[in-house]
């Protein structure tokens, strides 16, 4: 076990002031005794550092997937005082409003007797991979409205249906977006890509619900046992990725100018109040509505091949849910009692509100928000559910994915592509890659366990299980 | 042509040794083109990418960020490098040939250039340094 650290409950550590220089609050991450020997000390640090940054209230926090990143570890939640606090792209990321959405179908797996041609189908309609581009070109003013409206964008484009927008958080558009601080060079790197998966980790899969925990929350999700689902998970492309780029290199100055000292440069950070702070949360919000429209659009495709080839209608192919778990917030928690507008980063992290809260979807009120998790290729993905718990104790927040434990060059050293594919093949999981190496990078056993780790945020109640989805069919980018 | 790969658990982290600095900036270009493509590339088509910055860390960031929009824009792979190194500036000339999914793709699409960890060190007239690709 690392030095330094402290367990304070089943599922619960404290890394405490003074493991890094300029800690401000402890740091708290969440854990079962199972994964602690997948805890790595560099991203340790990292949760550390985050506890250096000026305004940050209660905890520097960690889910269970935590792992060493860049910035913030990934996992890494963290709140701060909008009036005294700061904002970083470090706590956010390059990949802006990364995320994911379920959606349900009436199949079930005996209607997928033309499962490849699907998945063919599919790989076709949705562009993956480095150098993919969209067939779609959307012109610099219908840009500029996706980047303030996001899924509403789309769905008025004609990519889906108004009940899509209810479903996804912030309704698919963050407020305060601001394009004007969206740089020309993000604009053409946004361009070309919006429809497209990218690549990485990110992947589209064909599922089933192979297993309801909670029936009120499926019901009232609309998921029932068998049913065939999809699950889309990418965010912002080069649009969000230079977003980043071009708000870190004012911010590194801006840390300078307002006197911050910060372990680490990918930290850069500015006050939320301040002019830098303001202009990289505007453009951090429009790349945030760029990744909904992208998933929108992609949602369209979807529903065009299904459509297409199984013979069902286009609006019974419904959206659950749509979560980001890479971005800032601000949101109003309460806070020594008091409701307190702070402004919450996520970085790899999912919102996990809870029943009757904001922003919440009228129909899933009396439940929570749904949280999706995706697993790892091969691996099962759930459904959760927000909790009151969770608005205690982490500022309405849980895990979001298995978190990795090799490395890419291990992965690929340890693991090959080929053999996975025909290992997955045997078990009824066909996959689609632009190259093997990409398969032998996102394995399974490249990953924490996924169920392993929402048992743990399921156990603490920061979230609660709601259904298990096993894949069938994935496209991996 | 040096670096190596070192192990980093969600993105791809460089090690990149030169004897010289415009070898490292040279070696660091080649290292993100070889993460986000795979075989080679014919030097058949160049731009020219200036930066300006305070320290040799800021240049070579803004360079490899400059190379990566480029190569993502131009949908270009790029596999030759002339560096000029000035005082707060460096001028560099890259060449390579478009994007051709057949030949260059299978790699790894990277997101950005961390500042994690950057720091540029001279040793036994060596320059060196680790940079963090987000991928």
């Amino acid at each position: 076990m690392i030095e330094g650290i402290k367990k304070i409950g089943d599922y619960e550590w404290e890394l405490p002031i003074g493991f890094v220089e300029g800690m401000h609050v402890p740091g708290r991450f969440f854990l079962s005794e199972k994964l602690t020997g997948t805890l790595e000390e560099g991203a340790l640090h990292q949760l550390a550092n985050v506890a250096t940054m000026p305004g940050i209230i209660r905890n520097s926090l960690a889910m269970p997937d935590i792992h060493w990143g860049y910035g913030f570890p990934i996992g890494g939640v963290a709140a701060f005082e909008y009036e005294s606090g700061v904002i970083s792209p470090g706590g956010v990321g390059f990949d802006i409003n990364c995320g994911v959405r379920l959606l349900t179908t009436p199949l079930t797996p005996g209607d997928l007797i033309k499962k490849k041609e699907i998945l063919d189908a599919l790989y076709d309609a949705v562009p993956v991979g480095v150098g993919a581009r969209s067939s779609l070109r959307f012109s610099e003013k219908q840009l500029e409205t996706m980047m303030t409206e996001g899924t509403a964008f789309a769905v008025g484009e004609g990519f889906g249906n108004k009940d899509d927008i209810l479903h996804c958080e912030e309704q698919g558009g963050m407020k305060g977006a601001e394009p004007a601080f969206v740089s020309k060079k993000a604009r053409s790197r946004g361009v070309p890509q919006c429809g497209t998966l990218g690549a990485g980790n990110h992947f589209l899969e064909i599922q089933v619900a192979q297993e309801i925990y909670d029936e009120p929350a499926a019901k009232a999700y609309g998921l029932e046992k068998g049913q065939i689902c999809m699950m889309v998970h990418c965010g912002s492309r080069g649009l969000g990725h230079q977003v980043c780029t071009d708000h870190l290199q004012i911010l590194e100055q801006a840390t300078r100018k307002y006197h911050i000292n910060l372990p680490d440069k990918q930290l850069a950070c500015a006050p939320l109040t301040s002019p830098e702070g303001k202009a990289y949360y505007g453009g951090m919000a429009a790349a945030a509505n760029y990744a909904w429209a992208n998933r929108q659009i992609i949602t369209h495709q979807i529903r065009s091949v299904l459509t297409r080839l199984c013979g069902i209608a286009y609006d019974d192919i419904r959206l659950v849910y749509d979560v980001a778990h890479n971005v800032a917030k601000i949101e109003e928690h309460d806070v020594d009692g008091k409701r307190t507008k702070v402004c919450v980063h996520r970085k790899g992290a999912t919102r996990a509100f809870g029943p009757d809260c904001q922003d919440v979807p009228p129909d899933y009120a009396h439940i929570g928000q749904p949280v999706i998790i995706p697993g790892s290729m091969g691996s099962s993905s759930y459904l959760l559910k927000g909790t009151d718990v969770a608005m205690d104790r982490t500022f309405g927040s849980t895990c979001h994915g298995a978190g990795r434990v090799l490395s890419r060059s291990q992965a690929k050293k340890k693991l090959q592509g080929k053999t996975i594919r025909e290992t997955l093949g045997r078990s009824g999981i066909m996959i689609k890659a632009p190259h093997d190496g990409a398969i032998a990078e996102e394995a399974p056993d490249a990953y924490k366990s996924s169920s392993e780790v929402v048992s743990v945020v399921h156990n603490l109640g920061i979230s609660r299980l709601v259904a298990r989805l096993e894949p069938l069919g994935v496209i991996k980018g | 042509m040096s670096f190596e790969e070192r192990d980093h658990t969600a993105d791809i982290l460089m090690h990149i040794r030169s004897p010289s600095l415009c070898g490292l900036f040279a070696d660091a270009g080649q290292a993100l083109m070889k993460t986000m493509y795979r075989g080679t590339a014919k030097p058949v088509e160049e731009v020219t990418i200036q930066i300006t910055g305070e320290t040799t860390e800021h240049l070579l960031h803004g360079f490899l960020s400059e190379l990566l929009f480029e190569s993502e824009v131009a949908n270009l792979v790029f596999s030759e490098f002339t560096i000029i190194i000035g005082e707060g500036e460096v001028s560099i000339t890259a060449r390579g040939e478009p994007f051709n999914p057949a030949t260059h793709g299978g790699g790894t699409e990277v997101k950005g250039i961390s500042w994690y960890g950057l720091s540029i060190l001279k040793e036994n007239n060596e320059y060196s340094c680790d940079i963090l690709f987000d991928v």
